[in-house]
C-alpha cells in the first residue's frame, strides 16, 4: 500500500511538472537617479576652413550695422554679368543645377574662386561660411525630426556624413561636374583658350601638387592653401549660399534637400556598440523596464560545424529583438545590437520639420546620462 | 565603459532621387574640312548643330577642325570619364542619333547586370529564415 501510494504521489508530481519560462531572478530595482552633470550640446558644428577674417582686411562702412556694405580690401577687379555669360562652363553648370533665372552667372564665378594669395577678384570665403551654416542647420533639423530617438551627440556624427567636406567634394566633382583649374597659363595660351574661361573652373591654392608622374609635392600650409576636398566643398557651400542670396530661404532649403540630403547614408551600419549587453541593461533600467533575459528560440545542427542558433532577448514577456549566429554567444550579442538599433533608430511617421508650414512639436529624446 | 563608436561614411549619390543632374557635361565634335568621310558631319554642323545644341543647355558643345582625320564625337562626363564614337562616312541623321546616345549615357563602362534590380537599399522584406517558421510546419531532416 505504502509503495503504491508513493508511486501515485510521484505520478501526480510528474503530471504537475510544468516547465517555467526562464526569467531573470533580479527584480527591477527602484530607480534612484543621481543628478548627472548636464552636458551642453551644440547642434551646429559645421564651419568651413579659414573662418577668421581680420578687421584690417575689411572696409567698414559708416553705419556698422549695414552688413551689405562691408567689403574686403584686396578686391579691386570684378567679373561682370556680361563677361560671366560668355563662359561655357558657368552657363552649363547653371543649367545643370536647374538654378532659377534670378541666380546670377557672376555668383557662380565667385563661388568657384577660392581665396588665393594676391587674388583681386571677389572670392567665396564668406559665401562658403554662410553656406556651411545653412547646410548644418537644414541637416540637423532634418535628422532630428527623422530620427528623434538618437541621442543628441550622434546628430552631429550623422549630419557630418552628409555635409562634411568629403561628401560635398563628391557632390561637386562627381555629381555636378565642377572641374579644377589644373593647366598653366602657357598651356592655356597654346590651346588657344580665352583667358576668361579659367573663371569657369575651381581655382584655389593647392597644398598638395603633383609635379610630375610619381612626384608629389607637399607644400607648407599658408593662410590660403586648401586641400582639394575643402576647396570643392567650399564651392558647393558657396553655391548654396548663392541660392539663398538670390531666391530666399525656401529655395535654399529645397536646393539642399534635393542635392545634398537626398543622398544615401546607411545609418544602422554606422553604429559600433562596445559591450552592447551592458548598454542594453542600463537602457532598460533607465526606462524602468524589466531586466533582460535571453532565450533560445530555435537551433539547428548544434553538434555540426555549421550550427545556427536563433536567440531572442526579452524584457519580461516582451520580445525586444532576435539575433542569429553560429554560436550561442554570437547570437546573443547580435540580439542585443538589434535591440539597441531598434530603439535608437526609431523613425516617427510623417514627421514635419520646424521650418515646414504644418509643423507639430514632437518628442525628441535628449539621450541617456550613462554614456 | 560601455560606449558607442561611430563609423564615418561618405554619403552616396542617388542621381534622380531629389534632383536629376545630367551626367554628360561636354561634347567635343571634330571634323575635316575637305575629307570625304566628313561629308555627313559637315552637313550636320552646317544645318543642325545650332538647333540641336540649344535643346541641351546643360552641355557644352565644342567644335574642332582636325584636317586629315575622320570625324569623331567625344562625350565628357561628370565621373571624369569620356566616350568617343568615330562618325566616318555617316550621314547627319545617324550622327544625331549617336550624339543622343552619348548624351543619354552616364559615362560609366558598359556592364551586364546580373540582377533585375540594382539598388543601394537592402531588401524591405528581408531574407527568408527557416528558423522563424512555426515549429509544426518546419522541414525535418
Amino acid at each position: 500500500m505504502l509503495r503504491n501510494s508513493r508511486l501515485s504521489c510521484r505520478a501526480v508530481q510528474l503530471t504537475c511538472f510544468k516547465r517555467a519560462l526562464s526569467s531573470s531572478p533580479v527584480k527591477p530595482p527602484q530607480l534612484t537617479s543621481t543628478p548627472v552633470k548636464r552636458r551642453r550640446f551644440k547642434f551646429s558644428y559645421e564651419r568651413s576652413e579659414n573662418t577668421v577674417i581680420d578687421q584690417k582686411q575689411l572696409k567698414v562702412p559708416e553705419n556698422k550695422l549695414d552688413f551689405r556694405k562691408y567689403q574686403r580690401n584686396n578686391i579691386s577687379l570684378n567679373i561682370s554679368e556680361a563677361q560671366a555669360k560668355k563662359i561655357p562652363a558657368v552657363i552649363t553648370l547653371h543649367a545643370r543645377l536647374q538654378l532659377p533665372s534670378s541666380y546670377k552667372y557672376s555668383t557662380i564665378v565667385r563661388a568657384l574662386t577660392c581665396p588665393k594669395e594676391g587674388e583681386q577678384y571677389p572670392d567665396n570665403k564668406q559665401l562658403a561660411i554662410f553656406g556651411a551654416n545653412l547646410l548644418s542647420f537644414y541637416t540637423t533639423e532634418y535628422l532630428i525630426t527623422k530620427l528623434s530617438q538618437i541621442a543628441n551627440f550622434y546628430y552631429k556624427e550623422c549630419g557630418r556624413c552628409l555635409y562634411w567636406r568629403f561628401s560635398l567634394a563628391d557632390v561637386a566633382k562627381n555629381s555636378w561636374g565642377i572641374e579644377e583649374d589644373r593647366t598653366s597659363n602657357i598651356e592655356k595660351y597654346l590651346a588657344g583658350e580665352p583667358s576668361l574661361f579659367r573663371f569657369g573652373r575651381l581655382r584655389f591654392d593647392r597644398r598638395v601638387t603633383r609635379v610630375e608622374k610619381g612626384i608629389t609635392k607637399f607644400g607648407y600650409p599658408t593662410e590660403t592653401t586648401l586641400d582639394d576636398s575643402t576647396a570643392f566643398a567650399n564651392a558647393v557651400r558657396a553655391i548654396i549660399a548663392g541660392v539663398y542670396a538670390h531666391e530666399g530661404e525656401e529655395a535654399a532649403k529645397n536646393f539642399t534637400h534635393e542635392h545634398i540630403l537626398s543622398r544615401k547614408i546607411d545609418i544602422p551600419s554606422m553604429f559600433d556598440f562596445k559591450e552592447p549587453g551592458k548598454l542594453l541593461t542600463r537602457l532598460l533600467r533607465v526606462k524602468g523596464m524589466e531586466p533582460l533575459t535571453v532565450r533560445l528560440m530555435s537551433e539547428s545542427g548544434r553538434l555540426s560545424n555549421r550550427a545556427v542558433f536563433v536567440v531572442g532577448c526579452f524584457s519580461g514577456e516582451n520580445l525586444l529583438a532576435g539575433g542569429e549566429g553560429s554560436s550561442l554567444k554570437e547570437a546573443r550579442i547580435r540580439s542585443f545590437v538589434n535591440a539597441l538599433k531598434a530603439f535608437y533608430l526609431y523613425k516617427p511617421l510623417d514627421s514635419k520639420m520646424p521650418s515646414d508650414k504644418e509643423f507639430n512639436p514632437l518628442f525628441v529624446d535628449e539621450g541617456e546620462p550613462f554614456y | 565603459m560601455a560606449a558607442i563608436n561611430f563609423i564615418q561614411q561618405v554619403s552616396k549619390a542617388r542621381n534622380g532621387l531629389g534632383s536629376f543632374v545630367l551626367p554628360c557635361k561636354k561634347i567635343l565634335i571634330t571634323y575635316c574640312d575637305f575629307g570625304g568621310s566628313s561629308v555627313g558631319m559637315r552637313d550636320f554642323l552646317r544645318s543642325r548643330l545650332k538647333g540641336f545644341a540649344s535643346q541641351y543647355p546643360e552641355i557644352e558643345f565644342q567644335v574642332l577642325e582636325k584636317p586629315g582625320f575622320h570625324p569623331v564625337i567625344k562625350g565628357f562626363y561628370t565621373n571624369e570619364k569620356s566616350k568617343q564614337i568615330c562618325c566616318r562616312k555617316w550621314n547627319a541623321d545617324v550622327i544625331e542619333n549617336k550624339l543622343k546616345l552619348l548624351i543619354n549615357s552616364t559615362g560609366s563602362k558598359l556592364k551586364k547586370p546580373k540582377q533585375n534590380v540594382i539598388s543601394l537599399n537592402s531588401s524591405v522584406r528581408g531574407i527568408w529564415s527557416p528558423f522563424h517558421v512555426d515549429p509544426s510546419q518546419r522541414y525535418k531532416i
